[in-house]
């Protein structure tokens, strides 16, 4: 058991993953697409935001059928 | 793009502030634990261990001026020998980053919060480093120099206090009882010094990568001379025996530590304090060069874009660990493991870049590097 009180990890794993997704899109794709040379750091920060919150998601949706 | 600006102090403030953090408060128990009373030896044995790892990597840097190890290793070895290696040392620094902060989060919530989820402790300090990576590398500098002074000056000072209630033969014999502990103590100690190996993304933007071994050997030695002396000072007040039955031993001598004049009865909450900043230094630079690396590894001009991405996953591993036996014996294992990555490595491309007689462009002095190039 870990020290002090817990929950468990899960729901803040989900929380960490889809609310680091919207930022890596809000603020560093939206950063990244204005510069013309970054073309390849835009299309990564977008394709790895998505890839976040679709962890988030699917770790959700897992959770719900599951439980 | 930026200057290189980053000078020798400024390279052996990151090496210090990166190398003492949350290992310092275990120290103790894993140096008599190896050896008794020869805790000290043991520690001064893993220093110079550390430094013979921390020599290589700077050799190497300075043979490649302007390149990470990233860069140079694909170089030296090959494109896809180098990507196996440089994903292990990004997944290592991610599992060194994770390890901290969970550790950080048991000793907060065993002795100050202790009705606070460690969850909670663990992403508040993740949160705080992934949001301090997100400048260049001049900037990592710069905060690990501001902070390098408040590290050092109190962690001696308890020290120095604490030797009132010191006992010298608490330290014999010098070399232990049972010496044949001292290698795995000297492996799992000179682990705790595996941080410094930041210095390989360091050296392409210093002013003088050819000082570089000088900002190695004052780093190493502050910091060793440091852990050396904790290890010293804690044998010597609880002596060895005792303090096997203590988890964290540095914590318990700050408890029993006074201000001259009874100003403070105990110093363990102001121990705490330095340490918390200990810990964020050492977690940033980790945090940091994980991020560094996957950038330098794609071959992309911005590190920050990883900054959030790694933060979950970095969690994930952090919880790993089912309690704080199970942590530590994950944290001796790793670190062991480490050491393959962080000195055999490095000494492995020094070795066939001399063979193959590969080397970098050298530098001019305050030529315009890319931040991450």
């Amino acid at each position: 058991m870990l020290g002090g009180y817990t929950i468990g990890y899960l729901y803040y794993a989900i929380t960490l993953y889809i609310i680091s997704g919207l930022l890596i899109i809000y603020i560093d794709a939206s950063d990244l697409g204005k510069d013309k040379k970054k073309k390849k750091e835009w299309k990564i920060s977008r394709f790895i935001g998505w890839f976040n919150i679709a962890a988030g998601v699917l770790m959700w949706v897992c959770d719900v059928i599951l439980n | 793009m930026e200057t290189r600006q980053i000078t020798v102090i400024q390279a052996a403030a990151v090496l210090v502030s990166t190398i003492i953090g949350v290992g310092v408060l275990a120290l103790p128990l894993f140096a008599v634990r190896a050896a008794d009373s020869g805790g000290p030896l043991v520690t001064f044995m893993a220093m110079l261990l550390a430094f013979v790892g921390l020599s290589l990597v700077t050799w190497l840097g300075m043979r490649f001026p302007n390149e990470t190890i990233i860069h140079y290793s694909e170089r030296i070895i090959g494109k896809w020998l180098a990507w196996i290696g440089s994903l292990f040392i990004i997944i290592f620094f991610a599992v060194l980053t994770s390890l901290t902060a969970r550790e950080f989060g048991e000793v907060v919530v065993t002795s100050v919060l202790k009705s606070t989820p460690v969850e909670v402790t663990v992403i508040v300090m993740l949160l705080l480093a992934a949001i301090s990576t997100r400048h260049g590398i001049t900037t990592f500098a710069h905060i690990h120099t501001f902070y390098f002074p408040f590290l050092l000056v109190p962690a001696l000072v308890i020290a120095a206090l604490s030797l009132k209630n010191a006992e010298v033969i608490n330290l014999l014999p010098i070399w232990g009882n049972e010496p044949g502990g001292m290698l795995k103590g000297t492996l799992t100690i000179a682990a705790l010094f595996q941080g410094a190996f930041v210095l390989t993304a360091v050296i392409p933007s210093m002013k003088h990568p050819g000082k570089a071994m000088k900002a190695s050997f004052w780093g190493m030695l502050v910091a060793g001379g440091l852990y050396v002396i904790i290890v010293a000072a804690t044998i010597s007040v609880f002596g060895s025996e005792e303090i096997k039955k203590l988890l964290w031993p540095t914590l318990e001598l700050a408890k029993a530590t006074s201000l001259p004049a009874n100003i403070l009865e105990r110093m363990d909450a102001a121990f705490l304090a330095v340490w918390v900043t200990a810990v964020f230094t050492t977690l940033f630079s980790s945090y940091f060069f994980t991020i560094y690396s996957m950038s330098h590894l794609f071959r992309l001009k911005e590190h920050k874009l990883f900054s959030y991405f790694i933060l979950p996953f970095v969690f994930v591993m952090a919880m790993v660990p089912q309690n704080i036996i199970q942590m530590y014996e994950i944290i001796e294992n790793v670190g062991r493991i480490g050491l393959i990555i962080t000195i055999a490595y490095p000494g492995l491309l020094l070795i066939v870049s001399i063979l193959r007689k590969k080397r970098g462009n050298p530098v001019a002095d305050n030529k315009n590097v890319d931040q991450n190039h």
